[in-house]
């Protein structure tokens, strides 16, 4: 028993080396899980459905005992000293947690280029990269060093490196997950995302985490379905919504004949498609560019050194040691957003930023709520491109921002969405679900369809 | 014309204008957003959560009490309350601040618009109260003298506070100390902060400008003000200082200062600062939550306020004004007189005995037990002597059988003709100097015959029994 373990674990070593996932390996604790969830296999006891699952964190996430830097060097040596609620519930549901995974910088960036320690790379083709931010969650799972990861998805950081690599991503309605222990980057649109190769593994993880946490002031008491048990329902008669004002002109060609294949498919399964369109909605990325930076740069102001991370030791001046560590050790792309934000919410363009950003906001969510009530769920493909080369954007920021395009309606509105593969040519394609509030089981339902009739 | 008569003859020129910001810490038992302990003079650093040192990760909750402490002080004050309560984040680095911002409310404050009454040696006069919102406090930098080292204590952040700004509409350092001493009973009555100011639970921010025109001179700001004593002092200080300078053509310049107590001086903490910018936006964090169902709720527990029970007082019992003051401003003593009054409807006299005879220390002795007292006192059964004498064994035994320990002991008033007739004789005797005197035309003898009298009789008479008996027997 015990050479299973070490075999696998000198197997994900092997991988490790190559596609750079993870930035901490626990593996006493793992190790320890691992033979726990094996007696109470023997025993019967199997606590639950992800009894044993192998699983792994993204850094933002804290995990007591285990190094937490979020992609950081401010936070770099920092500790975790308690368990995020997720983290707690997954333990007690007897998962193996086997370490903390590779992602951009606090959570800022979409292809895992921006932070200072390494890149993961995409297990379709090294050269390119996984998506972000949540690059190592999505790498480790499509490289299947694990079997399912957590995530964080301000405005696609699940949905899109899930696209990129070929899996299942999903982000639950937001109040769904409880986010405390979760580093904040932007409170009113983080939410956690698990990952896995198969809608199954996910619905069996989310499951377990979801459900309400009095520690959380925005997370939602409403009883927690059993998802994994409600998959497999017929897809007759659902409704389908599909945005027609939202198909971008540098859409992927490739990307487009895949999603039209998928609307083929539902339409000879009988499902209703009905063709809507949301005003507003390309407005979104600016809408989140604003309140995400906004946020940030409020959540982010705690870094300063003086109770945790790292410090630059200066002559002692106090305005001195809060710039010098603050520029030192915070990353260019985490600067811009902090810049970015500090400037909407400054009291001279706080109205004509800040306010309107929130008016247009609540816009989109009014045309959402009005769409909703003649579709079930509304699909879309999660990305506009596939997974590019490493280094390609990295320079190019406002390129990258708009790369998300699709996904980031969604963490605005708070919903569920999902993604899941449909296709792959050279390198992946992704199916973008997303449904009502809560509904979390009727979008795992289709994507589960959509994953098996891919199968045929 | 000399300097100082110079000053007093442009003195009533220059008007000071005062307003002021109070910090009002809740007497709540846990910190506003998070469930630790609420509580003054922990060792450093021990009342601790992640929520409170803004750890990675830590996301504050709600405790709802600090909510209804603020609605019931803005009901107290008859200030509009808002619908909902929402919090907003005010954004500065400082290193006793731990998330880099500061959870208050901006944009929505729990209260606006009301009016205090508070009084003055004018009667009473109305304040207008602009605003009361609920924030956290921040934790302490505690320096070492000699070393130049900064600790921080965190115990303190976190724990919620109400800020309540007047508009600045007082006019007198003497005013102003009475706003604040009525804040202060207000407060203690309403049961929301322990009011003792040694501890920091109110301090004030006082700001001050003098002009001799209709609009506002430069301002300058006193900060953290703890007592109504320093409060006044700093503001007179500040008025002269202005006034000489003012007098003397110099500029005014915008400072935030300290009131130091021992030099009795304000020192300039720093000079007119660059306008910060808060950057204030609603906390994403916590959401709203409506208040209008609370606010019903919380009006019926709100008791009668001491400036109506002052008036009460005044006007319907007709207790001096110091009595209806001592007796209205503190809730306990006030409802200790109320329940002897509701005993014993002599309301001059229990006032009497609560401020004089008990002097205020009602908290150990049962009403009931005075109530009997003050009854028996009305009721002519023993004497205001004796009484005193039995209020004296009561502080040592408050369980004290007072009609059993009257009757064991002879306490009871006396109006044995016979009896007192031999006592007045033996007194007489005794002082047959005085009485030839008294004879002689001397009265003033009078009162020292009959204070012996009074000694000699033990209280078992009424002094004015004893005053006619003595006068009849004298002038006989």
């Amino acid at each position: 028993m015990k050479n299973l373990f070490r075999e696998y674990k000198e197997g994900m070593l092997r991988m490790e080396r190559e596609l750079g996932c993870f930035f901490s390996v626990d593996e006493l604790g793992a190790e320890n899980a691992f033979y726990q969830s094996e007696f109470r296999r023997c025993n019967q006891q199997v606590r639950s459905s992800v009894d044993g699952m192998v699983i792994a964190l993204k850094d933002m996430i804290l995990c007591k005992g285990l190094p937490v830097c979020a992609g950081s060097r401010i936070l770099e040596g920092y500790i975790a000293p308690y368990d995020a609620t997720v983290v707690s519930r997954l333990k007690s549901s007897g998962a193996i947690i086997m370490g903390k995974l590779n992602q951009d910088e606090f959570a800022m960036g979409s292809s895992g280029e921006n932070n200072p320690y390494k890149v993961s790379r995409n297990p379709w083709g090294l050269e390119r990269v996984a998506g972000g931010s949540s690059s190592g969650s999505a790498a480790a799972v499509a490289a299947d060093i694990i079997k399912g990861s957590l995530g964080t998805d301000t405005g696609g950081s699940v949905r899109q490196p899930a696209s990129f690599c070929g899996i299942v991503g999903f982000k639950p309605s937001y109040g769904r997950v409880s986010r405390y222990g979760i580093i904040s980057y932007a409170s009113s649109l983080d939410q956690i995302g698990v990952f896995s190769s198969n809608v199954k593994d996910v619905a069996r993880i989310l499951e377990n985490i979801a459900g309400y946490d009095e520690k959380d002031l925005t997370s939602i008491n409403i009883e927690v379905p059993r998802y994994s048990s409600m998959l497999g329902r017929e897809v007759k008669g659902i409704k389908v919504g599909i945005l027609l004002n939202f198909l971008p002109d540098e859409l992927d060609e490739e990307t487009k004949r895949f999603f039209d294949i998928v609307v083929l498919k539902l339409k000879q399964n009988h499902v209703e498609l009905v063709s809507i369109t949301i005003p507003y909605i390309e407005s979104s990325i600016s809408v989140y560019y604003i309140l995400a930076t906004a946020e940030a740069s409020s959540n982010l102001a705690r870094y300063d050194g003086l109770r945790y991370g790292q410090i630059y030791k200066t002559d002692f001046n106090l305005e001195q040691v809060y710039k010098k560590t603050r520029s030192a050790f915070l990353g260019e792309e985490v600067k811009r957003r902090i810049l970015l934000g500090n400037y909407v919410l400054s009291s001279k363009h706080y109205d004509n930023y800040y306010l309107k950003a929130q008016s247009i906001r609540r816009k989109i969510r009014d045309e959402f709520e009005k769409a909703f009530e003649k579709v079930d769920v509304i699909i879309c493909p999660t990305t506009p491109t596939k997974a590019y080369k490493i280094g390609d954007k990295l320079h190019r920021p406002l390129e990258m921002y708009l790369g998300d395009i699709f996904t980031v309606p969604v963490n605005l509105i708070g919903l569920p969405g999902i993604s899941v593969p449909i296709g792959c040519k050279d390198f992946p394609i992704g199916l973008q679900i997303i449904g009502k509030y809560f509904d979390e089981a009727m979008v795992l339902n289709l994507a589960h369809w959509v994953q098996e009739v891919r199968k045929e | 014309m000399t300097c100082a008569r110079m000053f007093y003859k442009h003195m009533n020129k220059y008007k000071p204008t005062i307003g002021l910001e109070f910090h009002i810490k809740l007497n709540c038992k846990n910190k506003l957003f998070s469930n630790e302990l609420n509580e003054y003079g922990s060792e450093p650093n021990q009342n601790l959560n992640p929520v409170d040192i803004g750890l990675p990760g830590s996301l504050p909750c709600l405790n709802l009490n600090p909510i209804e402490s603020a609605i019931k002080l803005g009901l107290a004050l008859n200030c509009k309350i808002s619908s909902i309560c929402q919090f907003d984040r005010k954004h500065y680095f400082y290193p006793d601040l731990p998330k880099g911002y500061q959870i208050s409310q901006y944009y929505h404050p729990i209260c606006r618009n009301g009016t205090l009454f508070f009084r003055s040696n004018q009667g009473i006069q109305g304040i207008e109260i602009e605003k009361i919102q609920i924030e956290e406090d921040a934790g302490k930098n505690v320096h070492t003298e000699n070393n130049h080292v900064t600790y921080c204590d965190y115990n303190r952040a976190g724990t919620p506070l109400l800020e309540l700004i007047t508009k600045p509409t007082i006019y007198s350092s003497y005013d102003a100390s009475r706003i604040f001493e009525e804040i202060k009973n207000l407060t203690s009555f309403l049961n929301i902060c322990n009011g003792n100011l040694d501890k920091g639970d109110i301090r004030v921010d006082a700001n001050i400008s003098l002009s001799n025109t209709n609009s506002l001179g430069t301002k300058v700001e006193i900060k953290n003000l703890n007592s109504i004593k320093y409060l006044t002092q700093a503001l007179n200080y500040e008025i002269s200082l202005q006034m000489s300078q003012l007098l003397s053509g110099k500029e005014i310049l915008q400072e935030t200062k300290l009131w130091n107590s021992i030099s009795k001086e304000t020192k300039t903490l720093r000079k007119k600062e660059i306008n910060l910018d808060y950057k204030f936006f609603p906390d994403p964090d916590i959401p709203s939550i409506l208040c209008t169902q609370y606010i019903k709720i919380i009006k019926e527990t709100i008791p009668e306020l001491p400036i109506r029970k002052y008036l009460r007082y005044l006007y319907s019992l007709h207790l001096s004004t110091s009595e209806s003051y001592i007796l209205s401003s503190n809730l306990p003593i006030s409802n200790y007189f109320e329940v002897l009054l509701s005993i014993c409807n002599s309301p001059k006299m229990i006032a009497n005995w609560i401020i004089n005879e008990m002097k205020l220390e009602t908290s150990s002795i049962p009403p009931m037990q005075i109530a009997l007292l003050m009854l028996h006192i009305k009721n002519k059964v023993i004497s205001r002597t004796n009484a005193r004498f039995i209020l004296n064994l009561l502080k040592i035994d408050t369980n004290l059988n007072i009609d059993q320990y009257i009757k064991q002991n002879n306490l009871s008033l006396s109006h044995n003709n016979l009896e007192l007739k031999i006592i007045i004789q033996n007194i007489c005797t005794e002082h047959h100097i005085e009485i030839e005197k008294y004879k002689n035309g001397k009265v003033q003898v009078f009162n020292f015959l009959l204070g012996s009298l009074i000694k000699k009789t033990k209280g078992n008479y009424e002094p004015a029994f004893l005053k006619v008996a003595l006068s009849k027997y004298l002038n006989k």
